[in-house]
């Protein structure tokens, strides 16, 4: 039973980080229709800004956190404005392509700017806590924490503000949502913003339990689409089921079969769900 | 297909000017031609960090051979491009230093991927390559190499000095867990590793981990339900660092931990306190005794001002290497071939010394421990006592 729960706590510390990451791109999704390719390097962004927040002021990397996020939401924000609303209404592949260039550029920069050498910090929550046998790092424990108060955060805003409402209108008829007063363009801008935000604070939580490189943020994402995919694109509820469930399935696998076959069987999963619910387990079905 | 880029030529124009320059030695005729070596090294991309003090030592070593008048009166003139720390660019670059700059060998850029890469080229030119930094035992394990040489440590042995420490210290303790990465250079590792701990009674475990994971929970857990004692790490720096943390967090205190590239400055930033008893191992650390070790200590201090890492100890003795080989067969590539595949040759890394294959077998890692925020040298012939067991996380 112990062993179930230390199993079931890895795999919620994992599955949190996964989720808000995959929030943003679920987001962004939902409202916008944009697959953003670039997702990954706000992660990382959000890694370097804690880095050398803590590296040059010896700070705690706990105040890389709501840093990160509002560095993200204004790097969100210029992005947004300046790239990604000039590609409204052009062919999807443009947009694809212009996301993916900005992942290249973007990844270019930071190696650039930081070289390949890996950075990382020891500053930061120490210790363990444990609790009916489970032991869990504060570490972890914050990583969980963080992740779920913005999880929480975010589904709050999408159920309850206005903005929210507004956004999920956009997402379920773009058109419809325009004629009815909805401001198109400072709603998309909002989502952006709060998804890069979303992405630069999971960043920064990498930060605190792995390592800072230029690709830090690219591999976490990769396992993000996934998750988009298998929640069903857009469902910011399934995107967060579909996040926990992975980071369960690869706790348990990895600890029971072995860290290459928990990779398969998450992928087995995905194309099982998918031959079951094509749109994913929160998705809606097309037509 | 790939193009040389404007960078590259920059780079090129840039450290053969130095070379040239160094060069100008007034006890050397001028109408002596230059002896082309050719190098691809990361200026940027991944490995740009590492490789910097690869070309920091290159230019050192040309300084010296050129400033006592070259090779029989004849200067060196090394042509660097920068392979973008790309495998592609280093094969498409290997090819262009030997068809159109005429070099009469190439020294071998930084990392195992881009050096299997120019390999390719090398082989296929019959030209010699001296792997200066590619530990990766595979890439002559799986297939016939007669032009390219190892002259950095091979990987096989990155668990031996733990291993020879294991057996004098670790008395009960007898269960090893190997954590290994499902790449070609990690499992030859653990390979050697299983079979050489069983031959001194420990019983092994191995786990491994796909590339680039950063989730070691579960093999934590694993090892935590094996009982395992000893844990050696034979992955790269990233996820060495991820899984001893998730140790750390889990509260999971072996008797001993290894992870191989432990010995890097970088572990104390990132472990802090947790790093102390930590073993390592290291294919060069400065505070190796020996002649030809502290003058080259001394000489790169009074160039750049700081204590060289390995990157420039490695690309140093590669220098030093092609030099006697040159000293001794002249600049005919078949000859310097030869002579690599048949000599001992003194360097700052040890004894060159390569084996039917081309893998280096003149010199091997040396443990490392650190001890008191000291990254030290321990076990073989040194005096150095050893933290045993590892002091709990804090």
């Amino acid at each position: 039973m112990t062993l179930a729960l230390q199993l079931i706590a890895n795999g919620l510390v994992v599955g949190g980080l996964l989720c808000l990451v995959a929030l943003g791109l679920a987001l962004i999704f939902g409202v916008m229709r944009v697959v953003n390719f670039a997702h990954g390097e706000f992660v990382t962004l959000g890694a370097f800004a804690t880095y050398l927040l803590v590296a040059n002021l010896h700070v705690s990397p706990l105040l890389g956190i709501p840093l990160a996020f509002a560095l993200g939401a204004v790097a969100g924000a210029v992005v947004q404005r300046a790239i990604i609303a000039r590609t409204t209404g052009r062919p999807e592949l443009d947009v694809l392509m212009t996301t993916y260039a900005l992942s290249i550029v973007a990844l270019g920069a930071f190696s650039q700017a930081f070289g390949g050498d890996f950075r990382s910090y020891a500053e930061g929550p120490t210790g363990t806590l444990t609790l009916s046998g489970v032991t869990i790092g504060w570490r972890s424990l914050t990583v969980l924490l963080v992740c779920l108060a913005l999880g929480g955060a975010t589904v709050l805003i999408m159920r309850r503000a206005r903005i929210g409402i507004a956004l999920r209108a956009l997402a379920q008829n773009r058109d419809a949502a325009a004629s009815c007063g909805i401001d198109v363009q400072r709603s998309e801008l909002f989502a952006f913003s709060l998804s890069v935000g979303l992405a630069a604070a999971a960043g920064s939580l990498v930060s605190l339990i792995g390592t800072v490189t230029p690709y830090v943020g690219h591999e976490w994402v990769l396992d993000a689409f996934v998750v988009v995919v298998l929640g069903g694109m857009g469902s910011i509820t399934g995107a967060m089921i579909a996040a926990i469930l992975l980071g369960l399935v690869h706790s348990v696998a990895s600890f029971v079969l072995d860290d290459s076959w928990a990779k398969i069987v998450a992928y087995l999963l995905l194309y099982a769900v998918l031959l079951v619910r094509p749109q994913g387990l929160l998705g809606r079905a097309d037509g | 297909m790939q193009t040389i880029t404007r960078r590259g030529v920059l780079a090129s124009s840039v450290t053969a000017l130095a070379a040239g320059l160094v060069g100008a030695s007034p006890t050397r005729s001028r109408a002596a031609e230059p002896i082309k070596l050719g190098a691809a090294l990361s200026l940027t991309g991944r490995f740009a960090d590492a490789a910097k003090y690869c070309q920091e030592a290159y230019l050192l070593w040309v300084e010296q051979v050129n400033g006592k008048g070259g090779i029989d009166g004849r200067p060196i003139q090394m042509i660097v491009y920068d392979d973008e720390s790309n495998p592609d660019t280093g094969r498409v670059l290997a090819e262009r230093l030997i068809d159109r700059d005429g070099a009469i060998a190439i020294l071998g850029p930084y990392s195992s991927p881009i050096t299997d890469a120019m390999a390719t080229a090398a082989e296929r030119a019959q030209v010699p390559l001296i792997g200066m930094i590619a530990s990766d035992a595979s890439i002559w394990n799986r297939r016939k190499l007669r032009w390219s040489f190892q002259a950095f440590p091979s990987s096989e042995y990155d668990h031996e000095g733990f291993l020879d420490i294991c057996r004098q210290k670790a008395g009960a303790a007898r269960k090893l867990a190997i954590v290994y990465e499902e790449t070609p250079f990690s499992i030859s590792a653990k390979d050697w590793a299983a079979q050489k701990a069983k031959e001194i009674g420990l019983s092994v475990d191995a786990y491994g981990y796909n590339p680039g994971a950063q989730d070691f929970r579960s093999i934590v857990e694993r090892m935590v339900a094996a009982g395992s004692e000893l844990v050696s790490m034979g992955g790269y720096y990233q996820p060495s660092i991820a899984l001893t943390r998730q140790m750390a967090e889990r509260g999971f205190n072996p008797v001993a931990y290894h992870f191989i590239l432990s010995a890097d400055g970088v572990t104390k930033d990132a472990l802090g306190a947790n790093a102390e008893g930590v073993f390592g191992r290291s294919a060069w650390e400065p505070t190796i005794e020996s002649p030809a070790n502290g003058a080259f200590v001394a000489l790169y201090k009074a160039r750049y001002n700081r204590v060289p890492s390995y990157h420039s100890a490695a690309s140093y003795a590669a220098g030093q290497v092609i030099e006697a080989a040159i000293n001794s067969k002249g600049t005919d590539r078949a000859a310097i071939r030869d002579f690599l595949a048949a000599s001992s040759i003194e360097s700052v890394l040890g004894t060159f010394k390569v084996n039917a294959k081309g893998q280096q077998e003149g010199y091997r890692y040396v443990a490392t421990q650190w001890q008191s925020g000291i990254c030290q040298v321990v076990g073989g012939g040194v005096q150095r006592p050893i933290i045993w067991p590892k002091p709990k996380w804090t």
